[in-house]
């Protein structure tokens, strides 16, 4: 019972699921037409995010369709495949129509005005991945300008390929070359990739004076939604339909766990003249 | 800040909370605030960020820390009023953190009422509504944003003596709120700061006169202010079940059934008590929770046990990922059993009014997983972590000169870094293949005897491996246009 996954948990689920599953498979057949059931609509790529920031990696979930697996390893189970094999989804019709017009990840990068470039070169404005890849390093890390400019000017890595190409046996650990020569010249190529929401600053005018003038610093927030929604790695774990969900076709037990499952989106969502 | 203007929103407000027309989207929004402590070893720097997320993504992965499924969406102003008074000043630096959100949130606000075409992750536009799902924060926070005084509910109409209410208190709707202040206007004018604040304070409201969320449509505050796991659950158990405890058994006679549990592999061991312990975190009162019980078992009366193990089974069931009508029967069933034997608490001595806040808040859980799905996917854990990527190494990566721009333009050249790593994971392959191929060929000639064998697909780049399944489907998305339909984005749900 320590935590939300936990055997005790799960168990008490088994226990509640099992007291329902057996009522489902005749009913299943019968309200196919208008119910899915669960293991169609949840997302079988789970994906399992590792900690930190390095490995971020999407595995092939566990065969929801198996009755037996559900909970042999509770600490691996996510939460979508809990209410079993029973489930049953009410989605609210009507919502959600889709237009043309709009524009993918891909779509918006492309829009850039180096795109072409890029088409090129895929590491624009680097010349290669190697460099790309020193480049990110030292964008993303804790080093000060300073310590990139020191960095840099060591002579493994700013010295010059011809006069290291007479030094034949040194070459190889030389032969590191860059575009950029200081941290000022990296942080302008970096300036020149496509940019996401753009920051705003403004001064707040208060009624009564403070020792400090009152900045607020803000991104527009529906270009934050914006940037969120067309996230790349959010596509399969977006949904947009509210919805009711059975632990059986009888209605009896909703199940709570999404926001869109609860009963405030599909309230809103209810149109009446 | 004009309060003739306080009428007009409330008509807006009442007109737009009919429902949304048809075939509209709904888009949860997730709000978060809280201050965080950005200088170290010096100063007395804070940033006040406010983090955005979206109640659509699934609750697995947006709270997932890695996913950084939440952005920075401000960073509000911390400012330092020169009025005299302390109560005043406060007053004032709330009043503009109201400001700053109406000036941040207008976008939103407008886009619940009328809606924005908004583009899905396919490519094709939705008729978008934002309304605000949740909004997650501390319990001072709470307060500061329903409005309300520090001695009431902020979500129910339960004033400090009814805390201890063993029944749920109908909610303090957006409406009341609005009538209130609107009664306190009417008294003193708000630049009267000092009758103002009294006027206010009679009303069981904090001062702020233009609540940020005043004509945000669909969303009211008794709804969005959602219980909190971190502060509502673990801190409470800290603060009051544990403190009972110790008054019920004895501080040294508790330190030693401590000391001498037996730990298990994998569980905190408190060889030394937990009386002295220091700098208590959210992690160290989960951990005191998981042993509490046995601690007090056999020295208090079985009633006292029976209700302290009542409230720590709600905390635990209440945090279960997903629930199901008997669930939360049991949920509630154990919060009812608790208010069946607090009495027994009050029998060993223990000097309690039951005035605690956190006991009301309890109440409102059932209720707010049937609006809003379980609590757990509210929690501040995942929101205060977001603060060490999103703020505190930015503010180190600075010379700890103006914070704020500094973290913004860092920011901006993280969020394009991130994009152009995206990128390159989802163009083709081979266009990376040949360019390596190309680079090896021109750089290094004749020193290395073959060519190199550049990995196609494992790419040493964080944060975005290249063992991703969803992307291909991406790739297929972004080349065809997908027919448009009105059928739903998730093809499982069609």
């Amino acid at each position: 019972m320590n935590q939300p996954f936990g055997l005790c948990y799960c168990a008490s689920v088994a226990e509640e699921m099992g007291l329902t599953t057996t009522e489902n498979s005749a009913e299943n057949s019968v309200d196919r037409e208008r119910f899915h059931s669960l293991e169609d609509v949840e997302v079988p790529d789970v994906a399992h995010w590792e900690d930190g920031d390095e490995d971020i990696r999407m595995d092939v979930s566990p065969n929801y369709n198996d009755p037996s697996t559900p909970f042999d390893d509770p600490h691996e189970s996510q939460h979508e495949q809990l209410p079993g094999p029973g489930g049953f989804v009410e989605a609210y019709e009507g919502c959600t129509e889709a237009f043309p017009g709009g524009e993918t990840f891909m779509g918006q990068f492309r829009r850039d005005q180096y795109a072409g470039q890029r088409q090129e070169n895929n590491y624009f404005p680097w010349a290669s991945r190697q460099e790309w890849g020193f480049a990110s390093w030292l964008l993303r890390s804790r080093l000060s300008m300073a310590a990139i400019d020191s960095l840099l000017s060591l002579e493994i890595v700013s010295h010059d390929i011809l006069a290291s190409s007479k030094t034949y046996h040194l070459q190889q650990i030389r032969n590191i070359p860059l575009s950029f020569r200081s941290a000022k010249e990296l942080r302008t190529c970096a300036k020149t990739l496509p940019s996401g929401p753009q920051w705003v600053c403004e001064t707040l005018t208060t009624e009564y004076p403070t020792k400090e003038p009152a900045y607020v610093f803000y991104h527009n927030p529906i270009e934050c939604l914006q940037a969120l929604l067309s996230h790349p790695l959010f596509e399969p774990h977006i949904s947009f339909v509210p919805r009711k969900v059975w632990t059986s076709a009888a209605k009896i037990c909703r199940v709570y766990n999404e926001w869109l499952s609860g009963d405030h989106a599909w309230s809103m969502q209810v149109h009446e003249f | 800040m004009s309060f003739d203007c306080l009428q007009a929103p409330m008509m807006t407000y009442l007109v737009t909370q009919e429902a949304l027309p048809q075939g509209a989207t709904l888009l949860g929004v997730v709000l978060s605030d809280d201050k965080t402590n950005i200088s170290v070893m010096s100063g007395n720097r804070m940033a006040y960020p406010l983090l955005i997320s979206l109640a659509n993504i699934n609750a697995h992965l947006h709270n997932k820390a890695s996913a950084h499924a939440y952005l920075l969406l401000t960073l509000l102003p911390i400012a330092k009023f020169t009025h005299k008074t302390t109560h005043v000043r406060s007053l004032l630096q709330d009043q503009l953190v109201h400001q700053a959100l109406n000036v941040v949130l207008s976008p939103l606000k407008t886009a619940a009422s009328m809606g924005v075409m908004m583009s899905d992750p396919r490519g094709n536009l939705r008729y978008c509504f934002t309304p605000l799902a949740t909004w997650i924060a501390d319990m001072p926070k709470e307060s500061l944003l329903a409005g309300t005084g520090a001695k009431v509910s902020p979500v129910t109409t339960a004033t400090s003596k009814e805390f201890g209410d063993a029944y749920w208190h109908s909610p303090c709707t957006a409406a009341n709120t609005l009538a209130a202040i609107r009664r306190a206007c009417s008294q003193y004018s708000p630049t009267d700061y000092k009758n103002f604040l009294k006027a206010m304070k009679q009303l069981q409201l904090n001062g702020i006169v233009e609540p940020c969320w005043n004509p945000w449509a669909l969303s009211d505050p008794s709804d969005f202010i959602t219980p909190e796991v971190l502060h509502h659950f673990h801190r409470m158990s800290w603060d009051h079940d544990v403190k009972w405890c110790i008054i019920a058994t004895g501080a040294a006679e508790l330190d030693f059934h401590f000391s001498i549990i037996q730990t298990l592999v994998g569980y905190w061991a408190f060889n030394k008590g937990v009386l002295k312990l220091k700098q208590v975190t959210g992690r160290d009162h989960r951990a005191v929770q998981c042993y509490i019980i046995a601690a007090v078992a056999g020295s208090v009366p079985r009633k006292f046990l029976i209700a302290i193990r009542a409230l720590l089974n709600f905390h635990y069931l209440a945090q279960v990922p997903s629930f199901t009508t008997q669930s939360l029967e049991k949920v509630a069933g154990s919060l009812q059993e608790f208010h069946d034997h607090k009495e027994a608490i009050l029998r060993q001595g223990i000097q309690c009014d039951w005035q605690i806040l956190k006991l009301e808040l309890l109440q409102s859980v059932v209720p707010s997983i049937r609006q809003l799905g379980a609590v757990m996917q509210w929690s501040a854990d995942i929101t205060e972590h977001a603060h060490i990527n999103e703020i505190k190494v930015l503010a180190c990566a600075g010379n700890n000169q103006n914070y704020y721009s500094q973290i913004a333009r860092h920011l901006d050249r993280l969020d394009k870094w991130i994009n152009v790593g995206m990128t390159m994971k989802i163009s083709p392959t081979q266009a990376r293949t040949k360019n390596m191929n190309q680079w090896a060929r021109t750089t290094s000639p004749g020193i290395l005897p073959q060519p190199i064998e550049f990995p196609t697909i494992s790419l040493s780049l964080p944060p975005f491996s290249a063992r991703c399944p969803p992307l291909r489907n991406l790739i297929a998305h972004s080349q065809h246009q997908q027919p448009v339909s009105t059928l739903p984005l998730n093809p499982r749900y069609g």
